[in-house]
């Protein structure tokens, strides 16, 4: 019992840690740019960046098979490696950090445009660099809806299901992450084991929801002048 | 001391085309909301479009199209007080003025905003955050705060416009005494308060439409104004209380 709980556990873990480290640094990274990106391509590049969140799970993990299928694009060059990543851990953390990353984005751009421009400009003819000005001035105000997209991403990460099993599959002791163990113990009849599994999900879903509710109360202190 | 100014920049609905020079002195941008005076403000300090032409400051060229030139804010040595203020919400008042001394010694730089906070009496708010101090103390912050790095030029777009009679009062007085007499630094002052003009500028310059319109002391102005847009600009009205003429 303890096996078959704590291998989904360490899976989900690893795998949401991963992804959620990968999603912060290329979210922020995103939205810094597309916050201030004015051009004709805009709502475009929104959408697509966005597309994981609309789509149904299966059609991500789909289009995630096809990419990196054996006879995908990214499959094939990862072949000439002699590497693949379906059916492996990696799979998992490819599926959560494409699905998660929309939340950290739209979060996190929402955070930077909320930043007075003019702030930063301050900034800027006081002498600072513009990575400077990044680190010290505009990552520091929009910090709080930046902190709350990287836990509304964990959250979402943790709940990954269609699409981790779409590329991932179920491999026990591999893939095999809490959402799709508890799928294949209630459909084996493993009733204990899925409880446990669905206790421990929403011990995370909760201490996720406290910090976020932390991170909001904390983004009307530092903003208001 | 030398600021030359010329440029002309197209804008969707709006252009600026305006060539003016500067010495030591304050000058008045004077003129209706939408004339071009903050956008002039903000092309010096290379922060807006620069368009043709080019920015000289004390024989150093900030920004020429012809020579490809175009200095990055932090080149150009110019002190801005934005019409918000913009101070750093997430900094105490010492680190809002500490802020720019980047590459200065720690505590020859600590010394010296120390000696900032006491000449605009902010001393003992020096550990408060923007938002635990008042309006006129926050214009203080944002005065010291671009005076710190020894700007060549200080550029003051409107920072009074959100105070009340009285404390605009007060920072007049505050800007005379430090700045036109303590510093001894030139000051580009963008303001649509025509008491303002008469009791800070050396020299007003009357914009319209993204052109200069009027360029002379502020008395001049006011007895000869050169079209009707600058005289009900300059008219008594706007510098006396409406009771007078009731």
């Amino acid at each position: 019992m303890m096996e078959s709980v704590l291998s989904p556990l360490w899976i989900s873990l690893s795998t949401v840690f991963t992804a959620t480290i990968i999603t912060f640094f290329t979210g922020i990274a995103v939205a810094r740019w597309m916050a201030r990106y004015e051009g004709k391509l805009r709502n475009f590049i929104d959408g697509i960046l966005i597309l994981p969140l609309v789509l149904p799970p299966t059609v991500v993990g789909l289009g995630l098979l096809m990419l990196f299928g054996k006879y995908g694009p990214i499959g094939q060059l990862l072949l000439l490696f002699g590497t693949t990543v379906v059916f492996s851990w990696p799979a998992t953390v490819i599926t959560a950090t494409v699905v998660s990353f929309p939340l950290m984005y739209m979060n996190a751009r929402g955070a930077f445009e909320q930043v007075d421009v003019s702030v930063e400009n301050a900034a800027r003819t006081l002498g600072a660099s513009e990575w400077r000005t990044f680190w010290s001035v505009t990552l520091p105000l929009a910090w709080p809806g930046v902190a709350a997209g990287a836990v509304m991403a964990f959250a979402r990460a943790i709940g990954e299901f269609g699409a981790t099993l779409m590329l991932a599959g179920y491999i026990p002791g591999r893939t095999a992450t809490i959402p799709v163990t508890i799928y294949f113990a209630v459909q084996d009849g493993e009733m204990n084991q899925a409880l446990v599994l669905v206790v421990i999900v929403l011990i995370i879903v909760f201490i996720s929801l406290s910090a976020l509710a932390y991170f909001k109360s904390k983004s009307y202190k530092v903003i208001t002048v | 001391m030398d600021l030359e100014i010329n440029i002309k920049t197209e804008l969707p609905g709006f252009s600026l085309d305006v060539n003016w020079r500067m010495q030591r002195e304050l000058v008045v941008l004077f003129g209706h909301s939408g004339a071009g005076k903050s956008m002039t403000l903000r092309t010096i300090a290379g922060i807006a479009p620069q368009g043709d032409g080019h920015i000289r400051l004390n024989g150093r060229l900030l920004y020429s199209k012809d020579m490809k030139i175009n200095l990055p804010p932090q080149q150009r040595s110019v002190g801005y007080v934005f019409q918000d203020l913009a101070l750093f919400p997430h900094m105490t008042v010492e680190k809002n003025i500490l802020f720019g001394t980047r590459g200065i010694d720690s505590r020859e730089a600590r010394k010296k905003a120390m000696d900032m906070m006491e000449l605009f009496c902010l001393a003992e708010y020096r550990g408060r955050y923007p938002h635990e101090i008042s309006g006129g103390q926050k214009q203080r912050v944002a005065l010291a705060r671009a005076l710190m790095r020894n700007p060549e030029v200080l550029l003051l777009d409107e920072p009074f416009s959100s105070l009340d009679d009285q404390l605009r009062l007060e920072m007049r007085r505050c800007l005379v005494n430090v700045v036109k007499r303590e510093f001894h630094i030139p000051a580009i002052l963008v303001t649509h308060n025509v008491l303002e003009v008469f009791s800070l500028a050396d020299r007003v310059m009357v914009y319209s439409r993204g052109r200069i319109v009027q360029c002379d002391t502020p008395q001049a102005v006011f007895n000869n104004p050169v079209n009707e847009e600058v005289m009900s600009l300059v008219s008594l009205k706007k510098l006396y209380p409406d009771y007078l003429f009731t």
